[in-house]
């Protein structure tokens, strides 16, 4: 795959093609089309020239937005108008993965055991439909968010169980969240993206369902931006809230145009042609072409979410030492770098690097193909044993290709299985004989918040396998992961022993029990026009994109 | 014909019948949970426990499929999983688009097909039907997904005269909905420039579409053609001197018509695939997009909706070209 990638890339083929096509037709256009670059030699020097209103922002989203309700969505291409349209009541700060700031809580403080949360609500902040927003509205939001029992729901529900009980008015400017268990940083929680949005109680008026639906094609939040208009599998425009509280001096964009543009190649051109101001990333290559194309910003922030192949403990590689041979042959520097055109970086732990307790060096990639034949051999994996790698459409392909390649070094055979993500899913997280799970699949995974256990507990926990419906795809099970996962949720915030626990867990998942093969710290690699000024990744908000703190140079 | 067209409906409901029990029973067995997909991966077991109950998926598929009948039959089509609105509304919404652009590039690759076979034909064995051949093959055999890429970069990237893709330019407004086609809606309210956006956003992937309808009615135009004009009654017609705009008009064209027709019909099916292709490399705000979508996504009412759809539009097309050949060919008459 390394070597094909290096050789001749899919965009380099078309071009070439372009300029053959064209050159029967057109002569003078060949320069054009055959060049390595596909950009003009005007965007050559300034980038491509704007031909539309500057005064409204166009992104290109990757995948289908179908759900802009608060207590529902779950997904990264939701959050992308959301993340406009409703507050919550703290937000990270800046570019940083730990610190939060007040957003619509000016103040927040916590009892002795952090078990119980107030916050000092800002004054003076109206819903876009002019709805004054108090304690009474905030406990009624998120009492129909947990209530409703939708997607997101558990990112409260998870601690509030009582609404009626738990979410507590103490005025119209305080309001107080009684967690019932010590949360040391529920500041982060109160910062998600997920769950944690704020809607409009009046919505819950029109039902409980007809509410949820009323919202795929409406807003009702606080936030800076409302739907001006929705077609779905198409574009979302939005438009600025006369009631925003932040006030709507200074520059801003008027209108925000998403667009769901999922052919990647699609992307990269509108970036190059000016047609977009802010895109998804799009293949490696692709990436690594608009990194050197001007008038083009590619992100660079690590996030908190990482690739990986879950390694199944059920079958040929159930013997530790079999999971530790496979880590043993997968060159991550090598895929990171060659395959996957520095898109990604390689891991440094079984976390993502900004993650708290998050340990480097606890995972260290050792390419050592006799060691891990010896491994093999002393796990009982005999030479040209098959085993299966599964990745669904879009997604995990060159990994496996390369696995395929490297495996064979050791006498093993892959046989790689492409699926529709639907039938992927349900491989990995529903219960099947142990002749149809995969031994190797591909999976990447990113916390509500940055907690190690709200990271780790769907995707290791022991009681997140398939049998409880969760990605715990491997059925790994180890009891210092669960002690640290479990203790994480609950222990009241001793910090020592966390880092402790958190620290063996990731020694042991690491190096001796490894539940996958980690293959990449996933970094945010949007592409954004230089034109537009403001943006600050941040790693938790994995490609979000503050529109308000966004304007054109 | 009145007989013809009953009996062509009677027939068109089982089709439509068998349309609705393969498509609802295939997405059944098609692994994973609309549910799980709909809450997120990381919603929690009793969430989507919650939405499965919610929108009776553990119901058995009997009892979906009667549920499911008993709402057609009331003309609804369900709820889509994926946009969260009724499937009628997504349908509404999305085909006037897929209409519009299969219907320009049907007459589009119709009229193109029908002038470069005819010249074939007549200049058989000469350069310009040498030409003909040529092209037909290329509109055929190349991919539409290559072809439609090709076309973005050469003449929206690198030239920049058209637009990369969708309906209209972001941040333009429809005209008011009045047919849902926008060429039409736009000229009959009077905007001259939505009716100009329209047209550059719909050349790149009309003429993608037509190529393929081209290339096939190429061929089937050119050998009609040189058929007819070896018929006796050619022959006659020319030997009493009429022009050789009046033997190919009233003699050749309408008789070779009849194989275009019957093919053109078949071509829909054709031309239905390769919308899926077109809407999505071109971010064409169509049913086939929809269908696309909402086959990755487990969308069971949404796909069986818009397979229902297209195969109601297919069965009617073709009850049109079995009418337009009672009307090519009176020597027909279905018995």
């Amino acid at each position: 795959m390394a070597s094909w990638d290096n050789r001749f890339s899919r965009r380099q083929f078309l071009r070439g093609a372009a300029g053959v096509a064209s050159g029967a037709a057109a002569g003078s256009l060949l320069a054009a089309c055959g060049g390595s670059t596909p950009t003009s030699t005007k965007q050559k020097a300034t980038g491509a020239a704007l031909k539309r209103d500057p005064h409204t922002l166009v992104v290109a989203m990757d995948a289908f937005t179908a759900d802009f309700d608060p207590a529902s969505y779950f997904l990264l291409a939701a959050i992308v108008p959301d993340y406009g349209i409703y507050d919550s009541l703290m937000r990270m700060k800046g570019n940083s993965a730990t610190e939060t700031k007040p957003w619509l809580a000016e103040r927040i403080s916590t009892n002795a055991d952090k078990s119980v949360w107030t916050f000092t609500l800002r004054h003076g902040v109206k819903y876009s439909d002019g709805t004054a927003f108090d304690a009474n509205a905030l406990k009624a939001a998120y009492t129909r968010t947990i209530t409703a029992n939708l997607g997101a729901s558990s990112t409260l529900k998870d601690y509030i169980t009582d609404p009626a009980k738990q979410l507590i008015v103490k005025d119209p400017g305080t309001f107080v969240m009684d967690l019932g268990v010590p949360v040391p940083r529920f500041d982060l929680l109160a910062a998600s993206q997920y769950g944690m949005g704020i809607v409009n109680p009046n919505v819950s008026s029109k039902g409980k369902q007809e509410g949820h639906i009323w919202l795929q094609s409406h807003s009702a939040g606080t936030g800076a931006y409302m739907v001006k208009s929705v077609q779905p599998g198409n574009q979302i425009i939005l438009t600025q809230n006369p009631h925003y509280w932040g006030g709507w001096s200074g520059s801003h964009f008027k209108e925000i145009i998403i667009l769901q543009v999922p052919q990647d190649s699609s992307r990269r051109q509108g970036m190059e042609s000016g047609d977009f101001d802010i895109a998804f990333a799009s293949t490696p290559q692709d990436t690594e072409a608009l990194r050197s194309t001007p008038g083009i910003f590619v992100g660079n922030q690590k996030v908190l979410g990482m690739d990986y192949v879950i390694l199944n403990t059920n079958g040929h590689l159930k013997d530790p030492k079999a999971r530790q041979a496979i880590n043993m042959l997968f060159p991550i520097d090598q895929f990171a770098t060659n395959v996957m055109k520095g898109t990604i970086e390689p891991p440094h732990s079984i976390l993502p690097d900004l993650m708290l307790y998050s340990t480097p060096g606890t995972y260290k990639a050792q390419m050592n193909v006799a060691k891990a034949k010896q491994l093999l051999q002393e796990a009982g994996i005999k030479p040209g044993t098959q085993l299966t790698y599964e990745f669904y459409t879009g997604q995990g392909d060159s990994a496996g290709l390369l696995l395929q390649s490297q495996l064979g070094l050791a006498g093993l055979q892959v046989r790689i299985v492409e699926k529709a993500y639907p039938a992927f899913v349900a491989d990995i997280s529903t219960v099947k004989p142990l002749s149809e799970q995969p031994d190797m699949a591909y999976w990447f995974w990113w916390p509500e918040f940055n907690s190690p256990s709200d990271f780790c507990f769907p995707i290791l926990s022991s009681q997140a396998t398939p049998k409880q419906g969760l990605f715990n795809g491997g059925y790994y099970v180890n009891p210092d992961v669960d002690n640290a996962i479990n203790k994480g949720f609950s222990d009241a915030g001793n910090t020592k022993l966390l880092t402790n626990l958190w620290n063996t867990a990731q020694t042991v998942a690491g190096q001796k029990d490894q539940p996958w093969l980690p293959i990449g710290q996933i970094i945010d690699n949007s592409y954004l026009r230089t034109d537009v000024k403001g943006y600050v990744a941040n790693p938790v908000y994995v490609q979000s994109y503050d529109f308000y703190a966004l304007s054109r140079a | 014909m009145v007989t013809v067209i009953a009996r062509r409906l009677v027939f068109t409901v089982f089709v439509l019948w068998g349309v609705t029990l393969v498509t609802f029973f295939l997405s059944r067995v098609v692994p994973g949970n609309p549910a799980r997909l709909m809450a997120g991966p990381q919603a929690s077991p009793s969430a989507i426990a919650h939405i499965s109950r919610l929108y009776g998926l553990n119901d058995p598929l009997y009892v979906q499929y009667g549920r499911y009948m008993r709402d057609l039959a009331q003309g609804n089509l369900g709820f889509s999983f994926l946009t969260r609105r009724n499937v009628r509304t997504d349908i509404a919404t999305f085909l006037p688009a897929t209409l519009e652009l299969a219907g320009y590039a049907l007459l589009l690759g119709f009229v193109l097909a029908l002038v470069t076979g005819t010249v074939a034909a007549y200049r058989r064995g000469k350069a310009a039907d040498a030409a003909g051949r040529l092209t037909a093959i290329a509109g055929l055999s190349v991919p539409v997904f290559w072809l439609a890429l090709l076309l973005q970069l050469l003449f929206s990237t690198q030239l920049g005269w058209l637009p990369l893709g969708g309906r209209l330019s972001p941040g333009m407004a429809p005209p008011p909905h009045i047919t849902g086609l926008l060429t039409v809606d736009s000229l009959l309210t009077g905007n001259f420039a939505i009716f100009v956006n329209a047209v550059e956003h719909l050349v790149l992937p009309v003429v993608v579409l037509a190529a393929g309808v081209y290339g096939l009615m190429v061929r089937v135009m050119r050998t009609s053609v040189i058929d007819a004009l070896g018929e006796e009654y050619v022959r006659t017609a020319e030997a009493k001197g009429l022009s050789r705009w009046r033997v190919l008009r009233r003699h050749v064209l309408r008789n070779a018509l009849l194989p275009a027709v019957t093919v053109l019909g078949l071509e829909f099916g054709l031309l239905a695939a390769g919308v899926f292709v077109v809407e999505s490399v071109f971010q064409w705000p169509g049913i086939g997009n929809y269908a696309f979508q909402a086959i990755q996504a487990n969308d069971y009412n949404a796909t069986l909706g818009a397979t229902l759809v297209i195969a109601v539009i297919y069965v009617v097309i073709n009850l049109i070209v079995d009418i337009v050949y009672l009307y090519l060919d009176p020597r027909i008459r279905y018995t």
